[in-house]
């Protein structure tokens, strides 16, 4: 880039910063602040700030200077700014709530919390021993370059970014629960300030968000929700920090801020209508956006973060110090992870959020037809085309740059109260607040109810206690949000779109209509649905029955307001749809020559368990029954290996498929041959059947035909009732698997549900009769005698979990789904990412499923595994035809019909 | 004086012992303290409630008897909290005991993975809290745990997770930090194509 045209780009918005930050801070801070600029001179002297000033850095080196920078030199270019009237670099929380006023339901109270509560504290480093930083004699005046000049600096944009966000949220509740039209039960948290959900919190208690300056030496930057911390790193001798860019600073709280929104409903209070007491009851798990390594997820997560620096400064660009940092000293592994591959020492690189921005070496722009377009732009590397890499960084700019490219549309067309641009910038900052609060709401509901007005506690209401409109329901929540049904690109925009649809075009900003919403989505091939979300997906576990929300309209949603949901869904006007092709799932398949990849070398699979270890994985393979100590490199599948698959998906179609998934996890493929013969058929049990302590029989499951396979004749099942529990024909309405409930004498004797989601591998079975599909289970016990302590995760390491349905093959349950970002027209997803060179291709984690196998296998047993596939662009995977109406409820994806059927075969050899 | 003391902390020690070893009868012990802090639970929260009267829901229907317990925590007697639905504590059959070296075993597990020349630092496991899962009247002992420790390269790391509180197994993790660097291991692929078994 030209140095004359950076300027043009800069100096513009750094007026913008330099404007706004006032009038946030006076917006925040009850006009507590007076501005002032310093020069080199006398930016250490503490006189010259106010009471409770310090000096600080308004942006990044970079922008400050109009040029890239390498390394931050503040001479005349710090301000004074108001930093907190705490002795300690703290600040405490300060939310507004809006009810309805009982007195006068026409009107609206406001509520503000400021408790005593710190929401965000920085400090020099988490070694135990760090102390907070204390103001000296009212004033944050630290010697410039010194750590605890870096503290403040934190301190003030992280405190910026807190409160404009705060602020954006309070908008947010307003404006769906009391202000708006009410045609959407509102995801939203209605009792923000009860719950504390409006910030980080635990049991209704706020958490502090701990910003940690100096964290480690290394050029990385991380936000652990587990620790709700922050950590940024240094370099050269603290001469470069992650923290010197403020736009690193916006990004790692925005992680923060979608762990708020994606958790906000999972915590619940109000009356149990059985008992009339109060309910305060936390779900025990948390929903994250993204697994791990690459998911769409991910992805979409990592895009958020990035519009969150737009959010505060305006601008197209994060990164521009820092990336540019490492861009010019070639540190090329710590470009690579943030999205950016870089051959040599190259000069003036920054994240683009614009198609407009000089950075993409590809030919986009903001004129229609040449967006970032869905799935094309998946593995694209703006710095260079060449390169074909998978990555959340990569994938990301998809979604960053519609959600400023939508954000622009809503400057344009909307009306404001104001002409200013920084007021018009921070109102859509609001509505886009708004657009996430509610679809990461919904999406990260454990609770499973979609919106507080189908909570039985916050209605008092026992008939909604069974009620439930996303992920599943309450028990499985955790697993649909994470594995079976997480979001990609289809369902997070299908959801956003919807609340685009009912809060901004038909409520907030009429003059963006939903033609312009959908024509939006459609530049980006994002209009990857054929319906809006309308009507929910629900169901009543209380009698299997399926629920819409236009079941409770009239429904009193807090005093005086009325919710009044449409009863279809709307229709996407198929005109629009102009980018956004959908393929059917028929045309993905295994290659017809390579299957899969099959990896079993000793250190390499030894080195992927440790890492997924290392992040928290389960992929504990059993001792003593396989381990990596089997393994022997031989690229087939041998007793007492673990190895890593991974299918050779081939796209048979002529246009290039998404956020391919191929699952590896229990589900509902297999039928109870004795519906009354339940006793899973371990040794416990069939003690105790033989003695009389219990009576019923043992369980047998045979393989239901799907897809022709198996055959009647080899052991495949079918029925055609769908209303019967434990019919193939019959999905699993809850996916509970094992029954706990037969307790005699303290002793526990499992049993399996009816339509218990069951292991995917089959094995093929021979006597001389007949030669048939099995459960592995039946295989262990009548072909090879196994006792249940010679099987796969065996009664001593699993107790009542143990299914001897996965005894001879085990998928290790923290790698049971891989993701593949996308496979080009007639070609397999190896093809495609190896293009350049495939000999020197290597696999991530996220890429493959691992698998155990039993030591006592006899080789030559065949087995066939079921694996479900579906990729986002897929037409077929998420409604059953083409009527808007037919989109597949969350129970559904416990079976094989949103799915492509992917039988995996192979034969166990030595 | 000395004695006493002695014998009074080996008296709590033995009754700690006592109920963790015996949860289900922990249990049914509990039950009347526990509806009395559950009371003492609801008059405080009414308190609270009373202030809070303006958010919250406009139809408040009375029921006259309670039907079940949401939730449960005595201080005294036991500090695990029952998740679910169950209309007696003292009904409620366990399918796990509380080993008390589960942490051990979870430790154990961990460790089995990784490889001796991979060193991380600062490797801690924090009790979050102790749980009672219900579920059909079964109940189940879990734990709830943060495990934090520091990367060879010095980053910070941190996870939660749900242990089995008798094997020390894991079923759920989450929470993983998210780091911009997140440096993936890698697995060559040559050669190690499988080709299609076509005898099948």
């Amino acid at each position: 880039m030209k140095r004359k045209e950076f300027g043009q780009r800069i100096w513009p918005n750094m007026r913008r910063i330099f404007l706004v930050s006032p009038l946030l801070i006076l917006g925040v801070s009850c006009g507590d602040t007076i501005p002032l600029t310093v020069d080199a001179s006398d930016r250490q002297a503490t006189s010259l700030a106010g009471t409770n000033q310090a000096y600080i850095y308004p942006d990044n080196p970079s922008v400050m200077e109009g040029k890239f920078k390498t390394s931050a030199n503040y001479s005349g270019e710090l301000v004074a700014r108001n930093i907190t009237d705490n002795v300690y670099l703290e600040t405490q929380c300060d939310f507004t709530q809006y009810f309805v006023d009982s007195f006068d339901t026409s009107d609206y109270v406001s509520y503000t919390d400021t408790t005593t509560n710190n929401c965000m504290q920085v400090y020099e480093n988490n070694a135990a021993s760090t102390e907070i930083l204390q103001s000296t004699n009212e004033s944050w005046v630290f010697d410039t370059y010194s750590t605890e000049f870096y503290q403040v600096n934190n301190f003030y944009h992280t405190d910026l970014i807190m409160k404009r966000f705060l602020n954006s949220l309070s908008f947010a509740h307003k404006q769906v629960h009391l202000e708006g039209e009410l045609t959407l039960p509102p995801a939203t948290k209605y009792n923000f300030i009860d719950t504390a959900s409006f910030w980080l919190s635990e049991e209704g208690s706020l958490v502090t968000l701990k910003s940690y300056t100096d964290c480690y030496e290394g050029l990385n930057a991380s936000f652990s929700p587990t620790t709700n911390s922050l950590c940024y790193g240094y370099y050269d001798d603290g001469n470069f920090r992650m923290v010197q860019d403020p736009t690193i600073i916006y990004h790692e709280v925005g992680h923060a801020f979608v762990k708020i929104m994606m958790n906000q409903r999972n915590i619940t209070s109000g009356y149990d209508p059985d008992t009339s007491s109060v309910v305060f009851e936390s779900h025990p798990y948390e929903s994250d956006l993204g697994e791990l390594f690459y998911d769409e997820a991910g992805s979409i997560n990592e895009a958020i973060a990035d519009y969150f620096s737009y959010y505060i400064n305006g601008r197209t660009r994060v990164g521009e110090y820092a990336l540019n940092y490492l861009s010019y000293n070639y540190k090329k592994e710590a470009l690579e992870d943030y999205g950016v591959t870089v051959s040599t020492n190259v000069y003036g690189q920054y994240r683009p959020l614009s198609e407009d921005e000089d950075a993409h070496t590809a030919p986009v722009s903001t004129a229609s037809g040449e967006r970032l377009a869905y799935p094309t732009y998946l593995y694209y590397d703006y710095a260079n085309t060449d390169e074909i890499v998978e990555g959340v960084h990569y994938a990301s700019s998809i979604a960053s740059h519609y959600l400023v490219a939508l954000s622009e549309e809503l400057k344009s067309q909307c009306t404001f109260s104001s002409t200013d641009e920084d007021v018009i910038h921070e109102t859509v900052g609001n509505y886009m607040v708004l657009l996430l609060s509610e679809t990461l709401g919904e999406i990260g509901d454990l609770t499973a109810k979609g919106s507080d007005i189908f909570s039985p506690y916050a209605m008092n209401d026992s008939d909604l206690k069974d009620v439930f409109f996303v992920n599943l329901n309450e028990d499985e929540s955790f697993r649909w949000t994470q594995a079976v049904n997480p979001p990609n690109y289809r369902k997070f925009f299908r959801i956003f779109g919807k609340n685009i649809l009912h809060h901004i075009s038909s409520d907030l900003c009429p003059n963006f209509s939903v033609d312009e919403s959908e024509q939006l989505l459609d530049e980006y091939g994002l209009l990857l649905f054929k319906s809006y979300e309308d009507r929910g997906n629900g169901i009543n576990i209380g009698d299997f029955s399926s629920e819409i929300y236009a079941a409770y309209t009239g429904d009193s949603l807090f005093t005086a307001r009325y919710f009044s949901p449409v009863i279809y869904n709307t229709a996407v006007n198929e005109d629009n749809r102009k980018n956004s092709l959908l393929i059917r799932k028929d045309y993905i398949d295994l290659d017809d020559d390579i299957v899969a990849y099959v990896i079993d070398d000793q250190s390499g699979i030894a080195s992927i368990l440790a890492n997924l270890t290392f992040e928290g994985e389960n992929v504990q393979p059993t001792d003593g029954i396989a381990g990596t100590i089997y393994n022997n490199s031989n690229a087939k599948l041998s007793p007492g290996e673990v190895v890593a698959v991974s299918l050779n998906l081939f796209n048979d179609s002529n246009s290039t498929m998404g956020g391919v998934q191929f699952l590896a996890n229990d589900w509902d493929h297999m039928k109870l041959s004795n519906s009354s013969n339940t006793f899973i058929n371990r040794n416990l049990n069939r003690t105790a059947l033989d003695s009389g302590d219990i009576s019923g029989g043992l369980a047998n499951f045979e393989p239901c035909i799907i897809d022709s396979f198996p055959s009647a004749t080899n052991g495949g099942v079918t029925d055609t009732d769908s209303s019967v529990e434990g019919n193939c024909s019959y999905i699993s309405r809850t996916n509970a698997a094992i029954d706990t409930s037969t307790v005699v004498d303290d002793v526990t004797y499992p049993q399996f549900e009816p339509d218990a989601p069951q292991p995917i591998c089959l094995v093929q079975y021979s006597d001389d009769n007949e030669t048939k599909w099995v459960s592995q289970g039946y295989f262990r016990k009548v072909q090879l005698g196994l006792e249940d302590s010679a099987c796969l995760n065996n009664p001593s390491k699993s107790g009542v979990d143990f299914n001897p349905n996965e005894c001879l093959i085990r998928v290790l349950p923290g790698a049971d789904q891989a993701i593949l970002g996308k496979i080009d027209a007639q070609k397999t997803w190896f093809d495609t990412i190896t293009s350049n060179d495939p000999e020197e291709f290597e696999f991530a984690s996220s890429e493959v499923v691992l698998m155990e196998i039993n030591k006592n296998i006899q080789p030559g047993t065949k087995f066939n595994c079921r694996f479900r596939v579906r990729f986002t662009n897929c037409d077929d995977c998420y409604e059953e035809d083409d009527d808007a109406e037919s989109e597949f409820s969350d129970y559904e994806y416990s079976g094989s019909e949103p799915f492509k059927v992917i039988n995996f075969q192979f034969t166990v050899v030595d | 004086m000395k004695n006493k003391k002695t014998k009074f902390l080996l008296l709590c020690f033995s009754l700690t012992l006592f109920f963790l070893i015996n949860p289900s009868q922990t249990s049914k012990k509990e039950t009347a303290m526990t509806q009395e802090s559950h009371q003492k639970e609801q008059i405080a929260k009414s308190t609270k409630q009373k202030d809070q009267m303006k958010r919250s829901p406009a139809s408040i229907k009375k029921v006259t008897a309670p039907l079940y317990q949401k939730k449960n925590t005595n201080p005294i007697v036991d500090t695990r909290e029952y998740i679910g639905k169950f209309k007696d504590i003292s009904q409620l059959k366990f399918v796990n005991k509380i080993s008390l070296d589960w942490e051990d075993r979870y430790k154990a597990r961990f460790f089995n993975n990784i490889p001796e020349d991979q060193k991380i630092k600062n490797f801690k496991i924090e009790k979050k809290k102790s749980i009672v899962k219900v579920k059909n009247n079964s109940a189940r002992n879990l734990e709830h745990i943060i495990v934090s420790f520091n990367k060879a390269d010095g980053s910070p790391f941190a996870f939660e997770a749900m242990i089995d509180s008798e094997t020390g197994s894991m079923l759920h993790s989450w929470n993983k930090t998210h780091s911009e660097n997140k440096n993936p291991v890698k697995l060559k692929v040559a050669p190690y194509a499988y080709k299609r078994e076509r005898d099948f």
